[in-house]
């Protein structure tokens, strides 16, 4: 797990960890990584019709409504819906560890913050290597960034199932449960010839360079 | 409504129809938002899809009424009860329309959110969504109710109820698997068999998530369980996604094949989930006479059960932890009075440390209202623990509320050879599928003989037989007195629960610790009792799991008993308890030189009391609190804001600071002097939200500078915030919020609160808060984060 990542939720920000904080850390990691089995799944969607306010796809009875959704997806001519979860369990590793202790709690907290997006992470992966050569995906959007409605949420659940499959369910302030849970739409964009040479020369498929782990070792760097 | 299908349960093959959705998706007809709005919309398909799968063979079709409760189907355009009659009208038509006869299933699938405490579905609200479906049902168009694709015991519990209770409908119950063979929820398969079955229903079994081949060992389990005819619907497969579309892997006839080994041992039902056509029920129609009926299936055991856990009590002894009980202990006394379940939570966990395998609840105190408490306790241990639980009152009302609620099989403690006792309890017990506590005193008291004892405990299985409940649900409790008013009984008790194992199939149980009441050194007297009751063949004991030599005792009982091949268990004990030992030693030796403030930062609990219990041997007790606990908070709350330290630490500290407070406050207690709190602070997460770690951080804070926190917990509505301040005299009420959906619920407590108590000051913190915006809703207070709100409450007080 990215150690860096959780620091920033406990916010240390760029400073140095003390030794007890990084003690319960590793070990709040290990038992999550033996633990919590983070779950996604996907499907997606062809898009029928942009318009600057709303997004409609074929064969799915909702649409995606707002002008930030529908920006983010102004040059995509397919969608994909993921939803990624840690599971009920994590939510109840929560619950025991904030009653022996808050502090635990709250690190353990941080962690599985950092852990469902690094799940999120990977559905993004396996759907990038599903999807055409020409194609490339858009970050992540999720409900409730600019004005997509949270209510959306319950659209996509209910369509695609995620309660039965994932067991993710809404409160009704359209909270996700397990709150260790991520919804996004991801768009799929033809890319021009330009940026297919540019893909072709990175066969990690990643999209650039800078964020890369790797980018000191890699063989393949620009 | 037609019951004949019962006597061909298990004599011959039953067939279920498949997939509706499936089939209105082929049909690529448009589908309404809500699904099953196209009964009314388009009942010629519907209609159409059922008599595909009669022709195909279905004994059974199930109604397209899947979603339909109110919450799922809360955007219909036509409302619940219209879709609910129009799907009968259609299934009960296309039922009598064929050759043969074919029964109608009323279909109710799960409700779309989480039950508490993990999500915000009380069980009341859930049991009356299911109830509105039932209420509605026409006995001349449905035959059977069908519960399915359940992922949640909880709520598997709540429908079956709500049906049971408001119909005379056969009722056939499904609960959904992933591949480790658990629910989402984590209830393994046997667990699911034997909360269902405390129920009672005709069928239960598996449907959807898996394919036929994936499900194999989950069948398996569940026809080795099962005493309750067996029904397994499958999908088509596993999913797979085919140019945007998702398909199942598997055809027709594969899945036929796949579905036969299950007939052969003895499968009652069979139909198909999602993914399944006609074409499937056909394949499967061609394999009736595969059937060959399940051997007699012979109960595996007896078995106590929460939601995730199965303990049985036939082959190992069976520890029940008896802490839970405000009338032996001081703090969860006072916790109960201030509405705190943690404290509660902290001693269960406590004892399960110990080795307690199931924990006695007991919620008896006379100031509270008893069932209130038995709920939040029910609900609370249901979300964390996997220990199942044991419910300890003398009112008959709050038994059964912890029972209904309860997703498990509870014992219920408990049932006396009183007539009016017996009359009252044994058909709850016999409605929950609980077991009981049975102590052997009647209306004339305890006698003094095992052979008297012996005749209540005969009475009781009689009657308990009259109620329908086998004599393996009764623990019966021969009742130990105490050794220093009533010795010559001692040995009459062990004597009861020899003859009891003999002649009967009760399980036992004693409170060993009574046995030493006005002794010294008591932990001697109990460890040789339960030594002495372990040998005449005990089967349980409620006890405090932690004392002094039970652990010991059981554990050495375990290998002299041939329970323990190789006294595996017991070196282990030993190795762990010996490792505990030179621990405790370290941290004795390193810690005495630190100051205070590193040690709170390390969170050197050990080393903190330590020194203060140093100092308070010279100083007077608030004098520690003044010069020693204050400034090193206060130094640890600079170095905070300067960043030198960061929140794990600076939480941690005050953590660990409370246990210093505790020496201190008992310390007062002894000279009779006490420590006031500087002042009351309500703290609640509100209305919508179920997130609450960030305002267990600002309680910690604020109770490790001395201040009393009255913890409402989350989801508060503003009822009972504003009946707290009342009751409490509240000065300051910290709110919390993680979500703008439920900003609004604050500053309408806000708004509530400075209408009634103008004088009372509100903070507000979280995620979405800002300082604009927590003056926009009309907080006195932002708090950016917990140190913030000391400062806030350093000001007020």
């Amino acid at each position: 797990m990215e150690i860096q990542e959780i620091m920033r939720y406990l916010g240390y920000r760029n400073n140095q960890m003390d030794a007890m904080t990084r003690k319960r850390l590793e070990t709040l990691i290990a038992e999550i990584e033996e633990t919590i089995q983070p779950k996604w799944h996907y499907q997606r969607f062809e898009v029928l019709k942009w318009e600057p306010m709303r997004v409609s796809l074929k064969a799915c009875p909702f649409e995606l409504r707002g002008a930030s959704i529908a920006k983010h997806l102004e040059h995509s001519q397919a969608v994909y819906l993921l939803c990624v979860t840690l599971g009920i369990e994590s939510e109840r590793m929560l619950m025991r560890k904030q009653v022996a202790s808050v502090t635990d709690g709250m690190i353990l907290d941080s962690c599985l913050s950092a852990y469902v997006e690094e799940a999120a992470d990977q559905g993004q992966n396996e759907i990038r290597s599903k999807i055409a050569k020409e194609e490339e995906l858009t970050f992540r959007f999720s409900p409730g960034y600019g004005d997509l409605a949270l209510e959306i949420q319950e659209e996509m659940i209910r369509f695609i199932h995620w309660d039965r499959v994932l067991g993710v369910t809404l409160t009704n302030s359209m909270m996700m449960v397990p709150s260790k849970s991520i919804i996004a739409v991801i768009g799929v964009e033809k890319m021009n010839k330009e940026e297919q040479n540019a893909k072709s020369m990175q066969p990690c498929g990643n999209q650039s360079c800078e964020e890369c782990k790797l980018k000191e070792q890699c063989n393949w760097q620009k | 409504m037609n019951r004949a299908w019962k006597e061909k349960l298990e004599q011959e093959l039953l067939l279920f129809d498949g997939a509706m959705g499936t089939m209105i998706q082929a049909s690529g007809s448009r589908v309404p938002r809500v699904p099953e709005d196209l009964n009314l919309e388009n009942p010629e398909l519907i209609g159409r899809i059922h008599r595909q799968f009669i022709d195909a063979g279905a004994d059974f079709i199930t109604t397209n009424t899947f979603g339909t409760n109110r919450m799922k189907a809360k955007d219909s355009a036509y409302g619940l009860q219209a879709i609910i009659e129009a799907a009968s009208k259609i299934a009960r038509q296309a039922a009598d329309q064929a050759e043969k006869q074919v029964y109608v299933a009323y279909d109710i699938g799960p409700i779309g959110a989480m039950m508490k405490p993990i999500g915000d579905l009380d069980f009341d609200q859930a049991y009356e969504i299911f109830k509105e479906q039932v209420i509605g049902l026409n006995p001349d168009l449905i035959d059977l109710v069908l519960i399915e694709t359940m992922t949640d015991i909880a709520e598997m519990r709540a429908a079956i109820l709500a049906v049971k209770e408001h119909s005379d409908f056969p009722v056939i119950a499904t609960m959904s698997f992933t591949e480790d063979e658990r629910s989402l929820t984590g209830t393994d398969p046997e667990t699911m068999v034997r909360i269902i079955e405390g129920l009672g229903v005709d069928a239960l079994g598996v449907n959807c998530s898996l394919g036929p081949i994936e499900m194999e060992g989950i069948v398996k389990r569940i026809l080795a369980e099962s005493q309750t005819p067996v029904i397994v619907q499958a999908n088509a497969g596993l999913p797979v996604f085919v140019e945007g579309e998702t398909k199942f892997s598997l055809d027709a006839a594969t899945y036929a094949k796949a579905v036969e080994s299950y007939l052969h041992e003895g499968l009652a039902i069979v139909g198909g989930c999602c993914g399944t056509t006609p074409e499937y029920i056909r394949q499967l129609n061609q394999q009736r006479d595969r059937f060959s009926p399940r051997e007699q299936v012979t109960k595996t055991g007896n078995y106590v059960c929460s939601s995730t856990k199965s303990v049985n009590l036939d082959k190992n002894f069976v520890l029940i932890g008896e802490r839970i009980n405000p009338s032996g202990n001081k703090r969860l006394k006072e916790a109960f009075l201030q509405g705190d379940f943690n404290f509660a939570t902290k001693v269960a966990f406590e004892q399960i440390h110990h080795g307690a395998d199931v924990l006695d609840v007991n919620t008896s105190l006379p100031q509270i209202d008893e069932e209130e408490v038995m709920i939040e306790l029910v609900d609370t241990f249901s979300g964390l623990l996997d220990t199942p639980l044991q419910f300890d009152s003398v009112k008959a009302s709050v038994l059964e509320t912890a029972l209904r609620r309860y997703a498990g099989i509870a014992i219920v403690n408990s049932v006396n050879g009183k007539q009016s006792s017996m009359d009252e309890l044994f058909p709850i017990l016999k409605k929950y599928g609980a077991y009981a506590i049975c102590l052997c005193l009647d209306e004339n008291g305890i006698p003094h003989t095992a052979k008297e004892r012996i005749a209540i405990a005969e009475k009781l299985i009689e009657n308990a037989k009259k109620h329908g409940i086998e004599e393996e649900k009764l623990i019966i409790d021969t009742l130990v007195l105490t050794a220093s008013a009533q010795q010559q009984e001692v040995m009459e008790t062990l004597e009861a629960i020899r003859v009891l194992k003999e002649k009967t199939r009760v399980k036992t149980t004693l409170g060993v610790s009574n046995v030493s009441y006005g002794l010294p050194y008591r932990p001697l007297i109990n460890r040789v009792f339960f030594t002495l009751a372990l040998g005449a063949g005990l089967d349980t004991a409620i006890i405090n799991p932690g004392a002094e030599g039970i652990q010991d005792t059981l554990q050495a009982f375990r290998v002299l008993n041939n329970d323990d091949p190789g006294a595996v268990n017991y070196i282990q004990y030993n190795e762990k308890k010996n490792s505990q030992g030179s621990k405790a030693q370290e941290v004795k030796q390193t810690s005495s030189e630190a100051d205070l403030t590193t040690l709170l930062l390390e969170g050197e609990s050990a080393g903190v009391q330590a020194k203060v219990e140093k100092a308070l041997a010279s100083k007077d007790p608030l004098q520690v609190v003044d010069t020693e606990l204050i400034p090193a908070l206060d130094a640890i709350g600079l170095m905070y804001e300067k960043q030198t330290i960061f929140l794990p630490q600076l939480i941690r500290a005050a953590e660990t600071v409370k246990g210093a407070f505790e020496l201190v406050k008992k310390k007062l207690d002894d000279g009779q002097g006490i420590m006031e709190p500087k002042g009351s602070v309500l703290l609640a997460t509100v209305k919508g939200d179920i997130h609450d770690i960030g305002k267990n951080l600002v309680k910690i804070m604020l109770e490790s500078y001395g201040y009393h926190v009255l913890d409402l917990g989350k989801d508060v509505g503003k009822e009972k915030i504003l009946a707290s301040i009342e009751s409490e005299g509240i000065q300051l009420v910290g709110l919390s919020a993680l979500m703008t959906t439920t900003v609004s619920n604050m500053e309408e407590i806000i708004e509530s609160i400075q209408k009634t108590y103008p004088q009372v000051k509100v903070m507000v913190g979280g995620a979405v808060l800002t300082e604009q915006y927590a003056e926009q809703i009309g907080a006195d207070f932002y708090c950016q984060d917990a140190r913030a709100a000391v400062l806030v409450a350093n000001q007020i007080f």
